[in-house]
């Protein structure tokens, strides 16, 4: 294989010949009936769009095409609905209107956008039986902005639509502007709950770019890193579940529990969420003896401490009435619409990059799975994850060196190359496309949060639930407004 | 049941016991301490700071993502004590000058303010906005109410409507889309109300400042009565910063 | 002072047919002056008069008897009268209508015929003036007479009307039959003819399951004519029933059952109202719910005469009393409040209504007093009455009769739960109509009115508040007729002396809401803003409850009695086109029982269809074969 191409996670692709526009559209719907799904669907800077299908264990295949003529093409979210958070994208960003879309509604409102957000066309009914909820963008709660509109009948939810865009930030523009390689501390600003997750997939891709590839020892405590957030994240979500449905003795359990798992990456690095740890070529904050010790007594400790609240919880009544078959995702829902994460392996969709797209040479993992779809099922999953995370840093910490904080020096980033960089935050597929032009700069980059697949789950589960269900079914989603809206 | 007890006597007791005067891992960058005055490395410092908060001999902490890239690279130069009390009632008391004649930086302060003290020193109502923020200051914020640092022991809460509402706590750089819910939300606070700044973002715009998105016009023109830095703003400065601020802190 | 009434009022008559609305409201109110003095006096010297009047042409003695029971209707009719008219006067001059010329003239018919209900006693007099009055009724709703629903309505009700008249006409014809003698004036009533009579009356009311027609007339009628409809006409089924009962015997079964149709009556009333959406026909089902409740008094008033329950007896007539004075000031307030509204947003459908205590100031404030005393809320009317006749059913909690605790038990129950889903209904109607955002373009343009359109009701309100706040007012209105009827002066002497602490309790209360209103007004600070939405750009009149929305968790439970046909679709795939959502909740009697009574009707005489079938032939063989019988019937009967 050519030196430059790099046949596993962080994917580097030379740029390939464009394809004539019918040509690219029926590439992908073939690709999409032999089961790739879409990892990206993007126009450039350079008036084109590209495309990233990927599939399990297999090479991502990027396709690309220059701007239709008129600036229109028939709409691929007709027939594959995987799309339709894209196309909307490229429509809002570029203008190019996919003929036939069903929810041609803007995303963002970018700086400069023309449609202002208070016109933002709401799905209405008619009827005068029904009435409309809308809640945000401030919430009750201390919790990101973001604006819902339910119809509801009585106290039953018809239907729900998410307007989201109050956190745009200009991200993207931010992360192209400038050297690469500077840029850690602003990926790990993308989400702060995921900083770790953005910021591994930033750093793999920068390396893949510059042509360079930290050593396992340097590697390892990344995916410690990692999978310490996954956990962390876990736990507050389930301390959230549990706040919801006023289970208020698991709410402080894993709330404390979650500190104490904070509080080790505090140790490490300095910042509870692991921002600073991680920089491109390397780690800032090694990991010795006394450290390893430490972290995996704590851990330890915090396992079984967090097998007993589980059990108390899962084991009340009264919690798995609040959630057993509310906010259902059926499997054929989550594959359609392209769900990751959490959302898509508690409706018994195997989706996981740790296993589809490993970064890591040795084992092959297995994701955690149930089939339910419903709160349960994710409240559950995640548990399972923490638990499967635990044996993973124990595993690693028990084989681990002293680890001294160090980076591979990394030379500008080379032209004319694609790269993909797929991580598993805790929510789901975190994806990252940088190009470099001819002389190494950034031509641009595309940072896809997981959120933007998955917040349309949401919409979907809420319906035919009671509203009042509605602040656990969000909760178990767990999605990042930021991240969405860049 | 026997499970919730069991889980419930390993739990055991997690409060805090005075979040005020607790101790913090010495790795926890807090307040930044200068060394010493060297030119050179000051300089190269201000090169390497993601948000130009380095300038000439001082560094402004409203605008510090604690990184660490300066203590990294300059040792010597440099250091973050682990001091979590970095609230300060004014913007430039976020600003660590090297004094000259004391060798040594200054530290920031928080003049209680006499309105709060006399009407909300024993309970306090938040409203929190979050505009645009990565989400790490809201999760901080809301930890600062969890089982471990419990700040409603003081009488502080977060509450659910602005009209309940004391004081505006402020997360995030203020994006342009978010503008006219904030100016909303701090019109809708009953008078007296205070605005808070927390996190690198709200006080400065932390890293997305330079980006056009950013719409801080409104917040120009307001009178913050306290800011509280960090990236994210630890639970501990939060409640430190805000007891202060009520003056329940000797 | 009567006969001067009467005479003026015929005297109305005139300006009516000349469409002088002005000279026909003034000469009604000095009638009513002249009307409400005679009775007053008779009222309260409790001497009965009794006028004759001989026509010269007629063989008949026409004879007016006021006794206690006519003179209370008649000064509760002499009261509501001119302020229906004030308001009537006002209303008609904004909404012209087809018909204004005669209605006034069958308004005035309709007016007099119910005076004389009330005084004649002779059966065929009083059925005519019984069919005149409904008569003269359907021609007056016939104010807007293009609209076909107004048309196919005001005839059900004349239907009913009749219904009702054929039943009481049965009911007299057995009198007759018994007695001999077409006066009823000291008659006793016996056997099938009493319960006749009742159902005859019933109609009139309004009860269960003869109501079907009041939702039905009150929506179409002008404002003014709802409210003396629901107001006072209906009231003269109760006086036809009061009669009915005071002078018969009654045994116990029989008293369970009319307390049992009272209660349904109540309960089928309100939760009807919880659910209907045109304003005017939820306030018709409540003023069925009310007639029910009057109804609950009047039983426990004769069960107290069973029981020996003296005081049960007292304040269960009582309270029915009071309910049916105050009803006759709080519903007519409601209907001509619901009048302005119509004026001001042409449209009775509370959905695209909303907002309106912005534009319709007065209006509102006066339709929340209203609201206020029909859900029986303290210092308002309402509650005087209320209270009087559920302590009446707190009196059968007696360990002695297992009958009288029962009753107790089952009246209690069901009156607690309708006086509460009384004030749901309304809660409902006060928000959705008044609060919140408007919901249509022309709700949102409503302006107030000017003082002629709510000086009537401001006077009712006046009057509702008034006699909630001092009880014994009400009481000593009530009290002549009382003791007319049996009830012992001792007994009103103790509920007096229980509304007189009540009445202190009221006026200390409102002194010390007043007080701290001028306070907090003196001393705390207002400022303004609009309502919290959350921080979002704009509201939308959707963002608020629609009537159907705010009743939903309740209407569950009560759908099985309901019988709600819907359209309903559901959210169709991920991205969905269209939803709609349409339910009605309607009346099983009314869609259910009449409808299918009427269609079998229809489907059997058009079985006989074919003997009308406009062949000229056919009627010719129709005579041919009449004059053959006629032939066979001379030939063969024998001499």
């Amino acid at each position: 294989m050519d030196h430059d191409t790099q046949q596993r996670n962080p994917f580097i692709f030379t740029f390939p010949e464009p394809l004539p526009h019918a040509e690219f559209i029926s590439r992908i719907s073939e690709l999409s009936s032999s089961g790739y799904s879409p990892l990206g669907f993007f126009g450039t800077p350079e008036r084109e769009i590209l495309c990233l299908m990927g599939k399990a264990q297999h090479v991502p295949i990027l396709l690309r095409t220059a701007f239709p003529a008129g600036h229109c093409y028939p709409s691929l979210s007709v027939t594959i609905p995987a799309f339709h958070i894209f196309e909307r994208e490229l429509w809002e960003e570029h203008g190019i209107t996919p003929e036939g879309h069903p929810w041609l509604k803007p995303l963002r409102y970018p700086a400069g956008s023309p449609t202002k957000m208070e016109s933002y066309p709401f799905f209405s009914s008619p009827s005068q039986a029904l009435h409309e909820v809308g809640v945000g963008p401030v919430h009750a709660g201390v919790i990101e902005p973001g604006h819902f509109r339910f119809i509801c009948q009585g106290e039953s939810i018809q239907h729900l639509e998410i307007q989201l865009g109050y956190q745009h930030r200009g991200l993207a523009k931010l992360m192209a502007n400038g050297d690469l390689r500077s840029k850690i501390n602003l990926s790990e600003a993308i989400a702060g709950d995921s900083a770790i997750g953005h910021g591994l997939a930033y750093c793999l891709a920068t390396e893949a770019l510059c042509g360079a590839e930290p050593g396992s020892a340097l590697k390892t405590p990344r995916r410690l890193a990692l999978e310490l957030e996954r956990i962390a994240m876990h736990l507050a979500d389930l301390s959230a579940l549990a706040g919801d449905i006023a289970y208020l003795s698991g709410q402080n359990f894993f709330a404390a529990l979650r500190t104490t798992i904070i509080n080790s990456s505090l140790a490490i690095c300095g910042s509870r969420f692991g921002k600073r740890w991680l920089c491109p070529g390397g780690i800032n904050y090694g990991l010795n003896k006394e450290q390893n010790k430490t972290l995996r007594t704590t851990l330890l400790t915090a396992e079984k401490q967090i097998e007993l609240s589980a059990k108390a919880m899962f084991s009340s009544s009264g919690v798995l009435n609040r959630f057993d078959s509310t906010g259902c995702i059926s499997r054929k829902t989550a594959q359609e619409l392209n769900m990751t994460g959490i959302t898509a392996k508690a409706a018994g969709l195997p989706v996981d990059v740790r296993a589809d797209f490993p970064a890591f040479e040795e084992g092959i993992f297995q994701a955690e799975i149930l089939a339910s779809g419903d709160v349960y099922a994710r409240a559950y999953l995640r548990y399972k994850e923490i638990r499967q995370s635990l044996q993973m840093i124990d595993f690693w910490l028990s084989t681990l060196p002293d680890v001294k904080a160090a980076a591979v020096p990394l030379a500008k980033p080379r032209p004319n190359l694609l790269a993909l960089s797929l991580v598993e935050g805790w929510r789901g597929r975190i994806a990252h496309i940088v190009k470099t032009d001819q002389k190494g700069n950034t031509e641009f980059y595309r940072i896809i949060d997981p959120s933007l697949h998955n917040w349309f789950a949401l919409a979907l589960a809420v319906r035919n639930e009671g509203i009042s269900d509605f602040p656990l079914c969000n909760k178990s989603f767990d999605l990042s407004y930021c991240g969405h809206d860049l | 049941m026997f499970e919730l007890l069991k889980a419930r006597l390993a739990h055991g007791y997690q409060a805090i016991p005075d979040p005020l005067r607790a101790r913090i891992h010495p790795s926890f960058p807090g307040v930044p301490v200068f060394l010493r005055a060297h030119e050179a490395d000051f300089s190269a410092a201000a090169a390497l700071c993601p948000t130009q908060a380095i300038e000439g001999f001082s560094l402004d902490f409203g605008k510090c993502v604690f990184c660490g890239a300066c203590q990294r690279n300059f040792p010597e130069t440099f250091a973050f004590s682990p001091e979590f009390r970095m609230a300060s009632d004014s913007r430039n008391g976020l600003v660590v000058q090297w004094d000259p004649a004391k060798q040594a930086s200054s530290r920031p302060s928080v003049c209680p303010s006499s309105v709060l003290q006399q009407g909300f020193s024993r309970s306090f109502a938040l409203r929190n906005v979050s505009a645009a923020g990565c989400n790490a200051c809201e999760l901080e914020l809301g930890a600062a109410s969890n089982v471990n640092f419990d700040m409603g022991r003081y009488g502080l809460e977060v509450v659910a409507s602005p009209r309940h509402a004391d004081a505006l706590i402020l997360t995030g750089p203020v994006s342009a889309n978010m503008a006219f819910a904030l100016e909303e939300t701090w019109l809708a606070i009953p008078e007296p109300k205070v605005l808070i700044l927390c996190g690198a973002c709200a006080i400065s715009g932390g890293l997305f400042a330079e980006e056009g998105a950013l719409d801080r016009s409104w917040l120009t023109g307001q009178s913050a009565a306290l800011f509280i830095p960090g990236c994210p703003a630890h639970p501990l400065s939060i409640i430190h910063g805000l007891m202060s601020l009520l003056g329940r802190v000797d | 002072m009567i006969c001067c009434g009467l005479i003026l009022l015929w005297l109305t008559l005139i300006p009516a047919l000349f469409r002088r609305s002005a000279l026909f409201t003034t000469m009604l109110c000095l009638a009513s002056v002249c009307l409400a003095f005679g009775f007053g006096r008779v009222l309260f010297s409790s001497a009965p008069q009794i006028c004759h009047l001989q026509l010269a042409t007629l063989p008949l003695a026409i004879q007016f008897e006021v006794d206690a029971l006519a003179a209370f209707f008649g000064c509760l009719f002499a009261l509501g009268f001119p302020l229906g008219m004030l308001y009537g006067h006002f209303y008609l001059k904004a909404h012209p209508g087809e018909g204004a010329g005669s209605h006034l003239f069958w308004l005035g018919i309709m007016m007099i015929s119910m005076f004389l209900v009330l005084l004649l006693r002779h059966i065929l007099l009083f059925l005519l003036a019984w069919e005149l009055m409904s008569l003269a009724s359907f021609f007056a709703i016939l104010f807007d007479r293009n609209n076909r629903q107004t048309r196919s309505n005001a005839l059900y009700y004349f239907v009913m009307m009749h219904l009702g008249a054929a039943v009481l006409l049965c009911g007299f014809a057995l009198l007759y039959l018994n007695t001999g003698s077409f006066s009823f004036r000291n008659l006793v009533f016996a056997g099938l003819a009493k319960w006749l009579l009742i159902i005859g009356f019933a109609f009139k009311a309004g009860f269960f399951p003869f109501y079907s027609w009041l939702p039905k007339a009150h929506p179409v009628a002008p404002s003014h004519l709802s409210g003396l409809m629901s107001g006072l006409m209906i009231k003269t089924g109760i006086f036809g029933i009061i009669l009915v009962l005071f002078r018969s015997e009654w045994q116990a079964i029989e008293l369970y059952i009319l307390l049992a149709v009272s209660l349904i009556t109540a309960f089928n009333g309100v939760i009807h109202a919880l659910t209907e959406t045109n304003l005017k026909r939820c306030l018709a089902y409540s003023s069925i719910e009310n007639i029910g409740l009057i109804g609950v008094g009047l039983c426990f008033w004769q069960l107290g005469i069973l029981f020996a329950n003296p005081l049960m007896s007292a304040l269960g007539l009582a309270g029915a009393l009071l309910h049916t004075l105050f009803h006759s000031t709080f519903k007519p307030l409601l209907f001509y409040l619901s009048g302005n509204i119509l004026l001001a947003t042409h449209s009775l459908e509370i959905d695209s209504l909303g907002g309106l205590h912005k534009n319709l100031n007065y209006t509102s404030k006066l339709f929340l007093l209203g609201s206020l005393s029909i859900s029986a809320l303290p210092m308002f009317s309402g509650f005087i009455s209320e209270f009087s006749i559920l302590g009446a059913i707190l009196l059968g909690f007696n360990s002695h009769s297992l009958a009288s605790t029962l009753c107790s038990v089952v009246a209690g129950g069901v009156f607690a739960f309708v006086s509460a889903l009384v004030l749901i209904a309304f809660t409902k109607l006060y928000s959705i109509v008044f609060s919140g955002e408007a919901r249509s373009e022309a709700a949102s343009k409503a302006k107030e009115h000017p003082l002629g359109l709510l000086l009537s009701p401001a006077i009712l309100a006046l009057l509702s508040l008034v006699l909630g706040l001092f009880g014994k007012l009400g009481l000593a209105f009530v009290s002549p007729l009382c003791i007319t009827l049996g009830i012992s002066q001792s007994q009103l002497v103790g509920l007096g002396g229980l509304l007189r602490g009540i009445s202190l309790i009221l006026v200390l209360l409102l002194l010390v809401s007043v007080i701290l209103f001028l306070l907090k007004s003196r001393l705390v600070k207002h400022s303004r803003h609009s309502t919290w939405a959350c921080g979002y750009f704009k509201g939308s009149p959707k963002l608020q409850y629609t009537g159907m929305a705010y009743i939903n968790p309740l209407a569950y439970f009560l759908k099985p009695l309901l019988h709600s046909p819907k359209l309903h679709q559901e959210v169709q795939g991920y991205f969905p086109r269209e939803l709609n959502y349409r339910e009605e909740l309607f009346d099983y009697l009314d869609k259910g029982l009449i409808a299918s009574l009427c269609r079998w009707l229809g489907k059997f005489y058009g079985l006989f269809s074919g003997i009308q079938n406009g062949k000229t032939n056919s009627y010719i063989t129709y005579l041919l074969l009449a004059l053959l019988a006629l032939l066979f019937w001379v030939l063969g009967v024998p001499r």
